[in-house]
């Protein structure tokens, strides 16, 4: 599962601009494959935002705090394959902390989120990383998402130095931190799309979906597949930049 | 007899605390400033507890009963207190009775009962009020002793009576100046958590520094009370009530201008609470404050902030929280049974309730047998569906605590909105039935879908219901019914003359009014208006007709309304709840 060999093409509407370099496909299985995903983070840093410019290419200002958790699902291509991202989109108030278990338990992958103007949220994210690590199912593939980058970038072209005022997580921090823990690294803008696409994408790309051909996904829970011999599982590298595909 | 707070030495231990209140909420009432009859009706301070004002109370039996519970030397200034003011009231030719009464009031309402957080206030037809008020308060006396004792038992509702009584017929505007505020405190002392909620705004401010040193105050009164084994139910200072819900570790205390009784106010903050419990339940509020003391709420309670402010604004608005009951979309009785129907398919032992909701009002409930729903939940789950936008675009899976049901335990709630009004609802036990209630929600659209009844409910969930017009009532304005066997109301769109803010709130307050007293028939008639309050023992009815019409025409129409809504009942009612 080397990168150059993956390569993802988005049925929902598509923002991200990326080279896509068609690869033959191998097999033509188009029965989808189902990816239970879950978004965890301090409240407030955008997950329900994040997930709706992934689902519905949308974005609401002054959006509510979600109740309990949110389930939306989205198809996506992945080469050959398609993709069903099932998405519990958790609260992240302090008290329904309790209920994230029943959301994490079976999932493949989760996203953390944390929001890059507020260093308070890069803490929750950890605490949520070593959360599931561990109790969640063991090869979880978890990606940290700093959000809301488009509050820090310039907004003229060149760099002012004033722009980047309102950042309080500097990149090479984070990136840092999710090189060490493992994780996918990204930086996003759910309010201009910046980034939210290479999320799902490189999560994608990195659960080993031949083995989770399982008719019952949902009910993958412990002893999940794990992950193909010579996959490195930490991937601290940017892969929306580094990696050479894209959706 | 004017009244300087600071020069009374009496005063002195309390007397900071004191003026807080009093200069807040009533800037009049500072310093040798004279009352103006005309513009201060209600002034009065009552500090009810403890011997209070004992050459004030006059014969009042309930200031025997009561002076006994307590003593103490802060309660001297309580006393010195209420005396000033009440002597200030006197000064002011205020028939002496009224006030008494009023301390009664508070003392009777010894019972449970609910708050509120509004906070319009009077400053419309002062002179006619003033009116209206002394003819009320002659009226009623000799009911006052009657019904003295009686009124220990029967509910805070019948109690308050008084109070509106005098107030009734004050027309509010919607100004405040100063917001109502609940708060939580826990009882030991530590503030657990402040904000307030006014209404009419939708923030719930986070502006503590302004209500925080009140917090300290409303505390060491809360305290003083608690230490004397007793509760503090009510203040009144001038224009403002203080009413207090003291329910195990929170403290919540509503501060209204409105003309809203005690009870009236005490079960708003019941609902507030009932609020907070359906997010945390009593079982984890109780262990929070035991393993830390002084653990602030808020963080908890993040993210409910909307339901706290959209249930304290609905409070102002709808009837049904006060009414105790609910109201369902007019719709056939066909039709209604159709989806009813369509319901009973998915019935499993998962599920517990399940529901078709929209704008706040019921299309459809499904329960299981021995398990109704009580309208407070209901209540609470509309609130819920309503005051938030995120159940909008996306099915959600939140667990909800339904105190009337069980306040210890959460149920957990399938929400989502099969159309763009209508919220389908899917109350189960277990929270990992997430997916058969997911399942469940599909069969049902399909089915509703099938047979048409989808779009049926969704016209009848746009419509605004029906007009006065559609009754064909001579002279009436409007109407309020509520059947007390289905716990449900009815009631038709405001007509435009009869729209504003004001005149609906003026009018709900006059049939509160008759609703809290043990009246069976209440007719009032005021420049603007008659008001008929009817209840009998299967229905209450309050209706409005114009200010001329004669008693004779009155009953007439009002036998007509009755007629009419006897014949759509079906309609108007859901009459029987399907069970599974």
């Amino acid at each position: 599962m080397s990168n150059n060999s993956r390569q993802g093409t988005a049925e929902s509407p598509a923002r991200a601009g990326g080279e896509s370099n068609n690869v033959p496909s191998q097999n033509n299985n188009l029965k989808p494959v189902q990816v239970k995903l879950v978004l965890l983070g301090e409240a407030a840093v955008g997950k329900s935002s994040l997930v709706l410019r992934f689902v519905n290419n949308e974005f609401q200002e002054n959006k509510e705090p979600t109740i309990g958790a949110a389930f939306l699902t989205q198809k996506c291509r992945l080469e050959d394959k398609v993709i069903k991202f099932e998405i519990w989109d958790t609260a992240g108030q302090e008290r329904f902390h309790s209920l994230a278990p029943m959301y994490y338990r079976n999932a493949q992958a989760a996203v953390v989120v944390y929001d890059v103007t507020k260093s308070a949220s890069l803490d929750k994210a950890k605490s949520w990383v070593k959360e599931l690590q561990r109790q969640a199912n063991p090869n979880i593939v978890i990606a940290l998402a700093g959000n809301k980058i488009d509050l820090v970038q310039p907004t003229e072209e060149g760099e002012e130095e004033s722009a980047e005022s309102g950042r309080q997580v500097p990149t090479d921090e984070a990136k840092a931190y999710a090189m060490e823990a493992g994780l996918l690294f990204f930086e996003t803008s759910a309010k201009k799309g910046d980034g939210v696409r290479d999320v799902f994408t490189e999560i994608a790309k990195k659960i080993p979906l031949e083995l989770m051909m399982s008719p019952r996904p949902r009910q993958i829970v412990n002893g999940g597949p794990s992950p193909l011999p010579g996959l490195p599982r930490a991937n601290g590298q940017n892969p929306g930049q580094n990696s050479g595909c894209s959706c | 007899m004017s009244f300087s707070l600071p020069k009374s030495p009496l005063l002195s231990p309390m007397s900071p605390i004191m003026e807080d209140i009093l200069s807040d909420s009533n800037s009049v009432i500072t310093s040798d400033e004279p009352y103006s009859p005309t513009l201060q009706p209600q002034r009065k301070f009552g500090v009810y507890k403890t011997k209070p004002t004992t050459q004030l109370s006059l014969s009042v039996p309930s200031t025997k009963a009561y002076s006994s519970s307590s003593a103490g030397s802060s309660v001297k200034s309580f006393n010195a207190i209420s005396n000033l003011l009440d002597s200030s009231i006197n000064g002011e030719s205020r028939p002496k009775e009224s006030s008494v009464d009023d301390y009664l009031l508070e003392i009777m309402n010894r019972s449970n009962s609910a708050p509120s957080t509004d906070n319009e206030y009077l400053t419309f037809c002062k002179g006619f009020v003033d009116k209206q008020k002394r003819n009320f308060t002659s009226e009623p006396e000799s009911d006052m002793s009657l019904d003295f004792d009686a009124r220990h038992e029967i509910d805070s509702d019948s109690s308050i009576e008084w109070i509106d009584s005098h107030k009734m017929s004050n027309g509010h505007s919607n100004n405040h100046d100063m917001p109502a505020i609940p708060i939580d405190e826990e009882y030991s002392g530590y503030r657990r958590k402040y904000g307030h909620e006014d209404p009419q705004s939708v923030t719930w401010y986070g502006d503590e520094s302004r209500i925080s040193s009140y917090m300290g105050v409303i505390q060491a009164i809360v305290s003083f009370f608690v230490d004397a084994e007793d509760s503090l139910r009510c203040i009144n200072a001038g224009n403002h009530k203080f009413v207090f819900l003291l329910k195990g570790p929170l403290y919540l205390v509503a501060v209204s201008r409105t003309n809203e009784s005690e009870s009236q106010l005490r079960e708003q903050l019941n609902y507030l609470y009932n609020q907070i419990l359906s997010v945390l339940t009593s079982t984890q509020l109780t262990k929070i404050y035991e393993q830390r003391m002084n653990f602030d709420l808020r963080r908890l309670l993040g993210g409910t902030e909307p339901f706290l402010d959209k249930l304290a604004n609905s409070m102002s608005d709808e009837p049904g929280f006060m009414l105790g009951s609910i109201q369902c979309v007019r719709m056939s009785k066909e039709l209604r049974d159709k989806v009813g129907n369509i319901l009973q398919i998915v019935k499993s032992k998962d599920l517990l309730y399940a529901m078709l909701i929209t704008n706040n009002k019921l299309i459809t409930l499904l329960r299981l047998k021995k398990h109704s729903l009580h309208s407070a939940d209901l209540h609470l789950v509309f609130n819920m569906v309503n005051g938030s936008s995120t159940f909008r675009s996306v099915e959600s899976w939140t667990p909800i605590c339904l105190p009337k049901f069980n306040n210890k335990g959460f149920l957990h709630a399938y929400v989502c909105y099969i159309t763009a009004n209508v919220c389908l609802l899917l109350i189960s036990p277990d929270k990992d039935k997430f997916f058969e209630l997911s399942d469940a929600k599909n069969t049902i659209v399909e089915q509703l879908t099938a047979c048409d009844a989808l779009q049926g409910i969704e016209a009848a969930s746009q419509s605004e219901g029906y007009s006065i017009a559609d009754i064909g009532v001579a002279g009436l304005r409007h109407f309020i019914y509520k059947s007390k066997t289905c716990l449900q109301y009815t009631s038709p769109a405001f007509l435009a003359s009869y729209n504003n803010p004001r005149e609906k709130r003026r009018y709900t307050h006059d049939r509160m009014h008759s609703r809290v007293r043990p009246l069976k028939v209440h007719y009032y008639v005021s420049p603007s208006e008659t008001i008929l309050g009817w209840i009998t023992a299967t229905f209450e009815l309050y209706a409005a007709f114009g200010p001329l019409i004669s008693k004779t025409a009155l009953t007439n129409s009002s036998l007509v309304l009755l007629k009419w809504i006897k014949k759509e009942e079906e309609n108007l009612f859901i009459m029987n709840s399907p069970v599974f």
